[in-house]
């Protein structure tokens, strides 16, 4: 009797099959799980390895000691890593605006005049007009009283800007009705006896003159120059109910530049360049025309160029290889749109800017893996071998589904890397190894959304939303309504909640459910679905995609809730049948390269193998 | 019954001594810079009597003050289980309160009360 374990080390998770082995035979199998501890392909990964390994050997009953054999997936040439970052022309402009949407500013229409403190306002110039400015220590009591006694004493006050949300207090107390916009968080870096325009507009409407490039220039009498400058301030303010613009003296508008930058990428023949400006789809259509990629680098001084080294050198330091052997494999980009925090604002306010995502995937030596196996060996005390190729064993996993049969492709979507298989009849395989997966999915929801929070973006992306509609019930995603018998906790009440199998996790954004949810498909279709295709097209022969019959989903992100679906339906365009794997018929779409791994050792033993 | 209809379409801030004036008032700034209209009634009533006030007026939200106390109504709710129920030393807190009992009619998030 002997016990077999193949262990697939992925990028989330580490898996494991555990055969009870008699006379070639596998008696029986059960499974473990555990996380990934570290990058995957490092040696910080054998703490995972040992916990994915004692929660099979619990299930089948043994002892740890009692494994003969441990089966590594070979995942060389292709350590499937990744690094992901939203590259973008950076503008900075330093110009000073306060552009955010408090709930309730106070008052209504345009106020022009100079920054004064409320406390200054003793000093003030009957002929000047003003804007005064209230900090946290006046209460709204005592900036009313002020401002009616100077509008009283033929002062010009022509708006406020508070602290405080007392926007509307301050409004309803007012002889002389002006616009206020409140809930500015750094009041004190409002500078003083500048030239200010207030707006704020009706409810339900968006300020009109402040976002309006030449609505400023009018306000501000500026010349072409200067109007152009002020565009991503304008920009900024679009959709706002109220805003705050203020000209700062000449000279401390200051404007710097660092450029997207061209990727260059090396085939075996030539190189090929593609501008990060031109957008995802260029760099993607330079990427098919290259072919198989030897090295994909940045123009210096960029910052594609930036991310692309960084990438090299993290990953020379993780697998300890010298750095000008690190190459560049595979590169996945997609547009994307990112708030970019605007330079000079008082409230922490952002503009929506165009970005270019990239993963890129990197190639190191198979001598790494061997090096990884030896040390996992020595650290547990069981002999190690590296089994087949990734791709390979995830193939001979998924096989054990029920209803399929060769030539089978499948298709492994794990959290780093998409990989893709074809077994064709005589059980040759062609494996291909692509960047970009479930992780790169979470930066694009997390960059979108301007949540600056991994976790809460993958909770977002691996379950539905609904939107908490009363104190007794919430609408799901889908339309359908659920009530309670006893109150929802009041703070979920009219937020939008993830409904998370262990309990619900509320959104504090103020997007919608809609938002989100259109931000979450459109990263999966981007990223998952753009991706198989890619990976259907290389693995083609005649790059063709209608010559697959059959195909299997495996990995992590097949467990996705809705990824099912979306691949079955854009699949079934080209004709082809798709669907998650059932591996060992109880396993779902998990395991399948560390079933492969154990199922391969029984071959080998039957094609007179030890 | 005009006036009745007028009456119930406010959120009713019920102050059970003058000592606690300051409370209510900030709570009704609260409200206010909601854009919700609101009333302050001295009288001394209990808990019970405002949650059923809660049922007869047609916004659904009342207020209590007693002894520091500030609870908020909601006649979705039941008797004994106010939806907030803070003993408050701080007006801003109070003002807060009453920004909440507007957020339930005009169905935002509430504000952290720390």
């Amino acid at each position: 009797m002997k016990y077999i374990a193949g262990v697939d080390i992925g990028n989330a998770t580490t898996e494991t099959a555990l055969g009870e082995v008699e006379d070639g035979v596998l008696l029986r199998c059960v499974s473990g799980i555990s996380g990934t501890t570290g990058i995957k392909g490092t040696k910080d990964n054998i703490e995972g390895v040992i916990q994915s390994l004692k929660n099979a050997v619990k299930k089948m009953g043994i002892e740890f000691e009692q494994i003969d054999l441990i089966r590594v997936n070979e995942a060389t040439p292709v350590i499937g890593d990744f690094a992901m970052e939203t590259i973008t022309e950076t503008i900075i402009t330093e110009s000073t605006l306060i552009g955010h949407n408090p709930d309730t500013p106070g008052g209504l229409g345009i106020g022009i005049g100079k920054t004064i403190l409320i406390t200054d306002l003793e000093n003030a110039n009957k002929e000047e007009k003003y804007i005064v400015v209230v900090t946290e220590e006046i209460d709204f009591l005592n900036a009313t009283a002020i401002i009616n006694k100077k509008v009283e004493n033929g002062y010009q006050i022509e708006g406020a800007i508070l602290k405080k949300d007392d926007g509307v207090l301050i409004n309803n107390r007012l002889f002389k009705k002006i616009p206020i916009v409140d809930e500015v968080e750094i009041i004190r870096r409002v500078p003083l006896g500048m030239e200010c325009a207030v707006e704020v507009a009706e409810p339900g409407n968006c300020i009109d003159l402040l976002s309006n490039p030449y609505g400023i220039a009018t306000v501000f009498k500026l010349n072409a120059k200067e109007t152009k400058q002020i565009v991503p301030i304008a920009k900024a303010l679009i959709g706002n109910r109220s805003a705050v613009v203020i000209k700062t003296p000449a000279g401390e508008v200051m404007e710097r530049r660092i450029p997207a930058g061209d990727i260059i990428i090396r085939n075996e023949s030539r190189t090929y360049t593609a501008s990060v400006d031109d957008g995802a789809h260029e760099i993607m259509k330079v990427m098919v025309k290259a072919g198989d990629v030897l090295d994909v680098i940045g123009t210096k001084g960029t910052n594609i160029g930036g991310m692309l080294e960084k990438v090299r050198k993290e990953m020379a330091n993780i697998t300890e290889q010298e750095y000008n052997k690190i190459c560049i494999k595979d590169l996945m980009a997609v547009d994307t749109i990112v708030p970019k925090e605007v330079r000079g604002n008082l409230a922490n306010e952002f503009a929506m800017e165009k970005a270019v995502g990239i993963a890129a995937m990197v190639k190191t030596e198979k001598l790494q893996m061997e090096k990884l196996a030896a040390l996992i060996s020595d650290a547990i005390g069981i002999p190690i071998e590296i089994g087949g190729v990734e791709g390979s064993m995830a193939v001979v996993g998924a096989l054990t589904t029920p209803g399929t049969e060769k030539p089978l492709l499948v298709l492994d979507i794990g959290a780093g890397s998409t990989d893709a298989c074809l077994i064709n009849k005589d059980g040759k395989t062609r494996p291909v190894h692509l960047a970009g997966a479930g992780n790169m999915v979470t930066m694009l929801i997390s960059a979108e959304l301007g949540l600056d929070n991994f976790a809460l973006a993958e909770d977002i992306k691996k379950y539905p939303l609904a939107k908490v509609e009363s104190l007794y019930h919430i609408r799901h995603e889908d339309g359908t309504v659920q009530f309670f018998q006893d109150s929802i906790e009041s703070k979920y009440f009219a937020g939008t909640i993830i409904m998370k199998p262990e309990g619900w996790k509320l959104i504090k954004t103020k997007k919608n459910l809609e938002k989100i949810r259109q931000i979450r498909k459109e990263a999966k279709e981007k990223v998952l679905i753009a991706n198989i295709l890619r990976a259907l097209k290389k693995i083609s022969i005649t790059g063709n995609i209608n010559e697959f019959e059959h195909v299997v989903l495996v990995g992590g992100s097949s467990l996705d809730f809705e990824l099912g679906n979306m691949v079955t339906d854009t699949l079934s365009y080209f004709g082809i049948v798709s669907g998650k794997a059932n591996v060992r018929s109880t396993e779902g779409p998990r395991n399948a390269v560390a079933t492969g791994l154990l199922l391969s050792y029984l071959e080998g033993l039957k094609n007179g193998g030890e | 019954m005009g006036g009745n209809n007028k009456e119930s379409s406010i959120i009713e801030i019920f102050c059970t001594s003058m000592e606690f004036q300051d409370l209510a008032e900030a709570t009704g700034y609260g409200i206010e810079e909601e854009g919700i209209p609101y009333r302050i009634n001295f009288e001394a009533i209990k808990q019970g009597e405002v949650y059923d006030i809660c049922h007869r007026n047609g916004i659904g939200v009342t207020i209590h003050i007693d002894e520091g106390v500030v609870a908020v109504f909601y006649r979705q709710l039941k008797e004994h289980k106010p939806l907030f129920d803070y003993h408050v030393k701080e007006l801003e807190i109070a003002k807060t309160i009453g920004k909440n009992a507007a957020r339930i009619i005009k169905k935002k998030p509430f504000i952290e009360i720390i």
